[in-house]
């Protein structure tokens, strides 16, 4: 990782200071005061948001479709776990056979 | 395009691998660190979908710097960013407790915040010359490191880059500064970004790499400048 990469990682914990007053104060006095305006907030589009981020399918489609790489390691490996409990389930069973005999 | 490693302030180069390397560790089930403790959200948010206000007051206290930052980086106004925190609140307000937590209350409201940034993005770009808000932008915000990030704090060369680096992105175009910052700051895929910038996945990918080549670019210029 070069140089450049490292400090966009480290902008990530960089918080801005609001320059007009506390922040904090006037959501909560916007909380405090929710109007019928405000219910228009939630409209279509954040309703599809709430949706979508409420649905594992979607969810997971997401990550899917995000992280190909992530699914195709995840198969390989359930293939090489698979290929290597058949593998010693044969050896387990000609073993048993030999024993028989 | 060739890349070209730009060794920036070599002495903030060590703890700047210890801080990456804790952002790593950093967990993504809800916890967000505030004054050196980890605190987890988790029962803050089943409180506030219970309809408990204090905890939702404590959310509020919690993230709303984050959200503010977050916006403030997409829109580059610091009255916008106020807007769209209150904005993000409010709609978290009215509709947490059908807030299921598939995924992380952070990542949820990070989302939103994006989300709802694109949404002024796209109604300013059909109304605003885009001039005037950089003009009007100029170094009107203080950056801020959380007290945790005791290497940030210590490291002045570092944190001094780190304010070059931010002021570099926050002064870029906006066809370039969106999909570096849903990159490399919201850590965004490349398909994600396609769809909210409504581009080819091509182009966001071309953008990105400019984008970081003209920090790179820059921060040597500052570094040589810095010697003469």
């Amino acid at each position: 990782m070069n140089s450049i990469d490292k400090y966009l990682k480290a902008t990530k914990n960089v918080l801005i200071k609001p320059d007009r007053g506390d922040i904090e104060q006037k959501i909560l006095n916007r909380i405090s005061n929710i109007s019928e305006k405000d219910k228009a907030l939630l409209d279509e589009k954040f309703l599809e948001y709430l949706k979508k981020s409420n649905s594992r399918l979607y969810l997971l489609a997401e990550e899917i479709q995000n992280r190909p790489g992530k699914l195709i390691a995840i198969l390989i490996a359930v293939a090489a776990i698979a290929g290597l409990v058949v593998f010693i389930y044969r050896n387990c069973r000609k073993k048993s056979q030999a024993d028989k005999r | 395009m060739e890349e070209h490693p730009v060794k920036v302030h070599d002495t903030g180069e060590e703890n700047l691998k210890e801080q990456t390397e804790k952002d790593h560790e950093e967990k993504e089930g809800g916890d967000l660190q505030q004054g050196g403790i980890a605190v987890d959200d988790r029962p803050l948010v089943e409180k506030s979908k219970k309809g408990d206000k204090a905890a939702f007051e404590a959310l509020v206290k919690l993230y709303s710097k984050y959200v503010y930052t977050n916006a403030f980086f997409m829109l580059r106004d610091a009255h916008e960013a106020e807007d769209v925190s209150q904005e993000v609140f409010v709609k978290v307000y009215l509709s947490i407790k059908n807030f299921r937590g598939l995924s992380s209350f952070k990542t949820w409201l990070r989302k939103l915040t994006i989300n709802t940034c694109i949404d002024k993005l796209r109604i300013k770009s059909k109304t605003m010359d885009k001039k005037v808000s950089i003009e009007a932008f100029e170094d009107s915000y203080e950056i801020v490191f959380p007290s945790y990030n005791h290497n940030l704090e210590r490291n002045f060369l570092t944190r001094e880059t780190l304010k070059e680096v931010l002021a570099i992105i926050v002064r870029m175009e906006e066809s370039y500064r969106i999909p570096l910052i849903l990159r490399d700051l919201q850590d965004y895929s490349y398909r994600e970004i396609a769809i909210l910038t409504n581009k080819p996945i091509g182009t966001v990918k071309t953008n990105i790499h400019r984008a970081r080549k003209i920090i790179k670019d820059k921060l040597k210029l500052e570094k040589e400048n810095k010697q003469a």
